[in-house]
């Protein structure tokens, strides 16, 4: 259980986190992404109590924090997994998973959930990047906290690793039953891990749903155009559909009439044999392994990027016909009213 | 956080201490007369041309021995790199001595051997002697900066056309330019602030004539040259913190592979160095103790240098704590060390005649021996901070917070994660201060207790009479103490090396 309400964070006269509110409910994951310096990380501090908030509330069970009377990190019962995992290299393992525990219970149950028995009394120098983050997750969890925030956990990991490690936590915290706030840039895990997912952007939650939401329904551009590659389409909404260079379009998501944009991912879009109907042109195509993706222009100009099975190959300067994929319902957006 | 560090109030109250030999040489001052100028235009001119002089002997010597221990894949490379280092750890004074004693007319080598070598002694004299002492400050500041030094500049220039020397003469030093000049100030300012090396050499510069003034009783006339002294040390300290610092990506050092006839050729121009900075003094102390024996010495010399410096390395130690926390916590706290700094900057006969002032002014003071472990602390209290710093500012900052979101207090997560993270720095900066004690002259000559025999102050007086073969066993002891010194040092030094090689393989 966590309230955040109208928080502000400030470095000097730089406002890093502004005006910014959320609820977690209990054994909830939130995701939180956005590019560097957005304010996540800072967040995260707010939340843990290792930064001063200006403004604002942040709530807890059986506290809350606002900036005239700041509620130090060790009352809060937080937990908090670094990004550099900050295990105290001059402790064991052991040690290091019972800092503050009087009974050592807990700490046992952690490392061998996570598979630490035979490190128990090694120091951290000698652990390896994954073994030194499933130590700070079980250090974090055995001490047994109301909330866990994870600061880009798996981001000094090896890629290798990741896949696995990302779900692993994800078991823990349910296994634990515990809400947590996870930050990370990796856009598959932001989309795959969590219950709810927040985008950040310039001290602000751009958009908070669930990640399929935030992915097909984004909130805006910033948002379309931060989860995966977006082609924004420009058009006119007539009421019955939207008319664009790629021909009609039709979308349950109701726009304004006028100029719109609509939104179509690389994946969306199907690439078809030219029937004397030339909509694009390839200008170059790269191969990924189970899919191509080829770069066409489109007579006005515009280069989009589309993403098809390897099956039928075009080549640089063939003429291919472009439609969506039938079922897909694309997100649509008024029109930049700023010329281009 | 907008908070105030509970370590402030402390560590102003040490910061004030540390700038009261200014105010009391304020105070203690007189207005010069017209014979003192003119005097002392002649001092300002030796004392600077001391310093000059140092600093470029240092820089000839120091640099080319920097490249060599940086660069080039010498066999047993640690030996090359603590030899060469070894004369800073030597008080120059053990030098001057030896030097004096060694060569001219009436000289050792005259008497031993026969053979008769001008003598050693004047400006040039000077000169030499501090050049040898003080080029492992040009040597070791270069040589970090040459370490920091990413090699692939020079593969570049080589690939484009350049030869090595011309490359290294093009690209690298260039670049570390900053250690060369951060080292020769230091020198410069070591020649500035050292009593000993020209008081033997017979070369009138301010610290010399403020012990001829102390011991005419004129303290006033003392203060106006340690001030004039300090206004000089003032202006070095400040072209320091003027050079600019350039940071570049670390990457890996150059490395060079000599053939065996360059690695001793190398090894003939280091030899001369090596055989005037440390063999010569060993040798001369030896020959005494061997022909005299340890007539005249009192083994209560060694337990009063060491009672001393025990008592200058505990304070220093618990004093450093607040300090060196001060110093991390925010800007005012950085001042505040900035502040005691100036301690380590002020020359140890002008700390003493400062002292000496405050000593009459408070007699419960005067002729104690705290007044004498109060100005140790002061002057070498730095050294204690610096390397509890160093180690604390090692500390991952996460690793306190990690600590405080478990549900540690700031003192707690202070006891469990920080001290214990930073004891190694505490003692090593206890124990550099202890040494540094254990050698320091002018104050001690000033300060100590009447009765109260170090070894630095017997090795004195023992050639103020003349008797220069009792300096035997104080001389050798001094240079024992300083290769103690020295190991601490290099220790340090490799373990910061080691834990950046962790770091790395990580």
């Amino acid at each position: 259980m966590l309230s955040v309400s109208n928080v502000s964070v400030e470095y000097g006269s730089v406002r890093v986190v502004r005006d910014l509110s959320f609820t977690l409910q209990s054994d909830e994951i939130l995701m939180l992404v956005g590019p560097t310096g957005c304010g996540k990380t800072t967040l995260l501090h707010a939340i843990a109590g290792l930064v001063a908030i200006s403004e604002g509330s942040i709530g807890g069970e059986g506290w809350t924090s606002c900036a005239k009377a700041l509620v130090p990190p060790e009352q809060r019962n937080v937990g908090m997994v670094f990004q550099d995992f900050a295990l105290f290299p001059h402790l064991s393992v052991i040690d290091n998973v019972a800092f503050r525990l009087k009974d050592r219970a807990p700490a046992d149950h952690w490392i061998s959930l996570l598979g630490l028995e035979t490190l128990r009394d090694a120091r951290p120098a000698r652990l390896s990047g994954g073994q030194k983050q499933r130590v700070a997750l079980a250090r974090a969890l055995a001490h047994e906290p109301s909330l866990l925030l994870l600061d880009e956990p798996l981001s000094n990991l090896d890629a290798a690793l990741k896949d696995n490690l990302r779900f692993e936590i994800r078991d823990a915290l349910k296994e634990a039953g515990l809400p947590a706030i996870w930050v990370t840039h990796d856009q598959s895990e932001a989309l795959s891990v969590g219950d709810r997912l927040g985008v950040m952007n310039a001290g602000q939650l751009e958009q908070l749903d669930t990640p399929e939401h935030c992915f097909t329904r984004p909130a805006n551009r910033f948002v379309a155009g931060f989860l995966g590659e977006a082609n924004l389409i420009p058009g006119d909404s007539t009421g019955t559909g939207i008319k664009t260079e790629l021909g009609l379009i039709t979308t349950d998501h109701s726009p304004a009439l006028g100029s719109v944009e609509v939104l179509l991912r690389p994946e969306d879009l199907q690439v078809h044999v030219s029937d004397g109907e030339v909509q694009a042109r390839v200008a170059s195509l790269s191969f990924e392994g189970s899919t191509v993706l080829y770069r066409l222009c489109l007579p006005s100009g515009l280069e989009i990027k589309a993403r098809t099975s390897t099956d039928r190959r075009f080549s640089p300067g063939d003429s291919v016909r472009l439609s969506k994929r039938p079922l897909l319902n694309p997100a649509v957006f008024a029109a930049n009213k700023m010329p281009v | 956080m907008i908070r105030i560090s509970p370590t402030y109030p402390l560590a102003a109250v040490i910061a004030v201490c540390a700038l009261l030999p200014l105010v009391v040489l304020g105070i203690l001052a007189e207005a010069p007369d017209g014979l003192l100028q003119a005097r002392n235009l002649r001092l300002l001119g030796n004392t600077l041309l001391l310093a000059g002089l140092t600093a470029c002997g240092s820089i000839a010597i120091g640099v080319p021995f920097a490249l060599l221990t940086a660069y080039v894949s010498l066999p047993l490379q640690r030996l090359w790199l603590v030899l060469l280092a070894a004369p800073l750890a030597l008080p120059s004074y053990i030098g001057a001595f030896a030097f004096f004693a060694a060569f001219g007319p009436s000289g050792e080598f005259a008497v031993t051997l026969g053979v008769t070598i001008p003598s050693v002694e004047g400006m040039a004299g000077a000169a030499l002697v501090m050049t040898l002492y003080t080029y492992p400050f040009v040597m070791l500041t270069t040589r970090a900066a040459l370490l920091s030094l990413d090699a692939s500049q020079v593969h570049a220039a080589r690939i484009l056309g350049l030869s090595l020397s011309a490359s290294l003469w093009q690209v690298v030093l260039p670049r570390a330019l900053r250690g060369i000049g951060a080292g020769a100030l230091l020198a410069a300012l070591y020649a500035l602030s050292d009593f000993g090396t020209p008081a033997i050499m017979g070369v009138d510069t301010f610290t010399r004539m403020i012990y001829v003034e102390y011991n005419a009783f004129s303290l006033g006339r003392a203060a106006v040259l340690s001030l004039q002294l300090l206004v000089i040390v003032g202006l070095v300290l400040f072209l320091e913190s003027q050079l600019s610092s350039t940071s570049e990506r670390p990457g890996r050092a150059l490395a060079l592979y000599p053939t065996s006839a360059q690695t001793l050729s190398a090894a003939a121009v280091a030899l001369p160095i090596i055989l005037l900075a440390l063999a010569l003094p060993i040798g001369i102390f030896t020959l005494w103790l061997w022909r005299e024996g340890s007539a005249g010495f009192e083994l209560s010399y060694v337990w009063n240098s060491a009672y001393a410096a025990l008592l200058a390395g505990g304070f220093a130690a618990i004093l450093a704590i607040p300090m060196a926390l001060a110093a991390m916590a925010g800007p005012a706290g950085r001042f505040m060390e900035r502040l005691t700094y100036f301690g380590f900057g002020v020359p140890g006969i002008v700390m003493g005649t400062a002292l000496v002032y405050v000593g009459l002014q408070l007699p419960s003071l005067y002729q104690t021996l705290m007044l004498l472990v109060a100005a140790y602390v002061m002057r070498f209290l730095p050294l204690a901070v610096g390397s509890l710093r160093a180690t604390a500012e090692g500390i991952d900052e996460s690793l306190v917070k990690a600590a405080r979101v478990l549900g540690a207090t700031p003192r707690e997560a202070f006891m469990r994660v920080t001290l214990p993270l930073t004891r190694r720095g505490l003692i090593a900066g206890a124990a550099l201060v202890f040494l540094e004690s254990m050698r320091e002259l002018p104050a001690t000559l000033l300060l100590a207790p009447t009765g109260f025999e170090t070894l630095a102050t017997y090795l004195w007086r023992v050639y103020e009479a003349g008797y220069f073969g009792r300096a035997a066993v104080p001389g050798l002891l001094l240079v024992l103490i300083s290769a103690f010194g020295l190991m601490l040092i290099l220790s340090g030094e490799q373990q910061g090396d080691t834990a950046h090689r962790e770091e790395e393989c990580n």
